[in-house]
């Protein structure tokens, strides 16, 4: 079976966060603003800056653990070759 | 400008440069200060590779310098075709490639600045990136694909209006930038408001945007470049779902089974019908055909065959769709557009000089023009006159010309009449054989078993 990427307790706050995101655009549905001059494009940036934050999360968060899980494999004591690795 | 029938077209709303369309010249000015960057752009092995596949027009540069303009030259695409007269599969195709190729650029370092369906062409069936100017560096620290709204207005919600409302694609003509989300979000219903791919097309966006008043810059945001890139790349995989969401399946119409449902040919005449044309292409071998309502693309594609590359004209688009997807899949030099001989595609934009009529674009362009199934239309339906049928197929062909006669005891003729026989009592073959030869010389004549006459014309 295939290995899952995201611990199912992230993935539930992932799922949280959207349906916030939702109930907060349905609150919005109810109000009815004059359209003549709204500003063409801005939804989608505003939804593509939510799903941006929503993933860099999730990737900085993995990102954060692999990091830990690797250091914590390693020896306490950096091996020769990795000194040699990290040389810029 | 664009006058008459002089071929000259020019753009200008790109502050980055400008392109001139002049005969078979095709020549792109860069201002000085992006030459650097399309330099460097054209030198890059993506742009090698994707011009050598094909997917990016093949560019050459004429002259730079320091604090130069730019000057390159393109070799003019073979029929330049708009996007309000391409098929829906076509759309699709045009997005898929606009989506790849920035998919591309991002670990390069590139982006698009901006997407529309008018950066494409298509050069017989295949889709091509023409615009330069779109590519820009990259901030690496921004996971936003800015463009994605143009995308979205230009691409996904005529693809959506089509699908779920029905709205034609040909309708795009009037609206250069596209659909808002508030065009479509008062004729969707309730529930379908909140299905996918429209909750985030239409309905977000929609709301998102009403509640947004004034002159608030619009938010940005800045990740780490390890995270913002493949953020980024996470954003486009989301594009490319919602644009297969919006590919719309074929649809039949009362024309696209019309090759093998039409009651009034056999067989063995469509057969006759086919080695007709089949036998005048291998003995003319012309190098380019326009053939005039072209269906399902079945004449097309023997012209295709003999070494020709064709344009086809139909009114209908499904069966433009299917003419298109079997070109594309055998790909073949076919180039099928929802395009109508009657009421030719006008010239649109700023003091109507942004793009080229269907017939500035058409005249004197092939080898051999194709009338198959299509004159009695034009003389009982849109009610031309014979002469001037005569004259505009002589004035787009550069030699031949095959027409198809149908006379009057013709089923479709009778259809097409609607009782209007004593006003069109004059309309025989002796009529049209007087009108055509005025400009052409009868080199084939062939008649069917149904009565339908063929006829290979060379021009005088």
């Amino acid at each position: 079976m295939k290995k899952p990427c995201f611990s199912p307790r992230l993935l539930q706050s992932c799922f949280f966060l959207l349906g916030v995101l939702q109930i907060a655009a349905l609150l919005v549905a109810f109000e009815r603003p004059a359209q003549a001059y709204v500003d063409p494009g801005s939804g989608f940036v505003f939804l593509q800056v939510a799903g941006s934050m929503c993933a860099g999360a999730i990737y900085y968060l993995r990102h954060r653990v692999r990091r830990m899980l690797s250091s914590l494999r390693r020896s306490p004591v950096s091996s020769p070759a990795e000194v040699i690795e990290n040389q810029p | 400008m664009n006058q008459g029938t002089s071929q000259e077209i020019a753009t200008f709303r790109d502050p980055a440069g400008s392109l001139r369309m002049d005969g078979e010249h095709v020549v792109r000015t860069v201002h000085p200060r992006y030459a650097g960057e399309s330099l460097r752009f054209l030198e890059s092995d993506l742009a090698r590779r994707w011009t050598a596949e094909g997917h990016l027009v093949a560019t050459q540069v004429v002259s730079s310098g320091q604090d130069q303009a730019l000057v390159l030259e393109h070799p003019r695409v073979f029929f330049p075709s708009y996007p309000w007269e391409w098929t829906p599969g076509q759309w699709v195709a045009a997005a898929e490639l606009t989506l790849e190729f920035c998919r591309q650029l991002l670990p390069q370092g590139w982006i698009l600045k901006d997407a529309t369906p008018l950066n494409i062409l298509f050069d017989g069936s295949r889709p091509v990136f023409v615009d330069l100017l779109s590519i820009e560096r990259r901030d690496p620290g921004n996971p936003l694909w800015l463009a994605y709204g143009q995308f979205a207005r230009t691409f996904l919600l005529p693809l959506a209006a089509y699908k779920y409302l029905g709205w034609p694609l040909a309708a795009t003509l009037n609206r250069r930038d596209g659909y808002e989300p508030a065009d479509l979000y008062p004729y969707l219903s309730r529930f379908r408001r909140w299905t996918a791919p429209l909750r985030s097309l239409v309905t977000l966006p929609f709301l998102l945007e009403t509640r947004k008043r004034g002159s608030a810059p619009l938010p940005k945001l800045k990740q780490e470049p390890e995270i913002a890139t493949p953020v980024l790349e996470r954003n486009f995989r989301g594009f490319a779902k919602t644009l297969l969401a919006l590919a719309a399946k074929e649809r039949d119409s009362r024309w696209s089974e019309y090759q093998t449902a039409a009651d009034h040919y056999s067989e063995l005449e469509r057969q006759h019908k086919q080695e007709f044309v089949d036998r005048a292409m291998r003995m003319l071998r012309p190098g380019s055909v326009l053939d005039i309502g072209g269906n399902t693309g079945q004449y097309s594609r023997i012209a295709a065959s003999a070494g020709a590359r064709v344009v086809a004209w139909d009114t209908d688009v499904a069966s433009s769709d299917r003419s298109w997807r079997e070109a594309r899949k055998a790909d073949q030099s076919i180039l099928p557009l929802v395009a109508d001989v009657a009421r030719p595609t006008p010239a649109v934009g700023w003091r109507n000089a942004e793009s080229l009529t269907l017939l500035e674009r058409a005249h004197k362009r092939f080898d051999c023009v194709m009338m198959l199934g299509i004159l009695h239309h034009l003389l009982l339906a849109d009610q031309i006159p014979m002469a001037d049928v005569a004259m505009l197929l002589s004035s787009l062909t550069r030699r031949w010309s095959i027409v198809e006669w149908v006379p009057k005891t013709d089923v479709r003729y009778i259809d097409l009449c609607r009782g209007r026989d004593e006003l069109y009592a004059h309309l025989d073959e002796d009529l049209f054989v007087a009108q055509f030869t005025r400009h052409f010389t009868i080199l084939m004549r062939e008649q069917l078993t149904n009565g339908r006459v063929l006829f290979l014309f060379e021009k005088k």
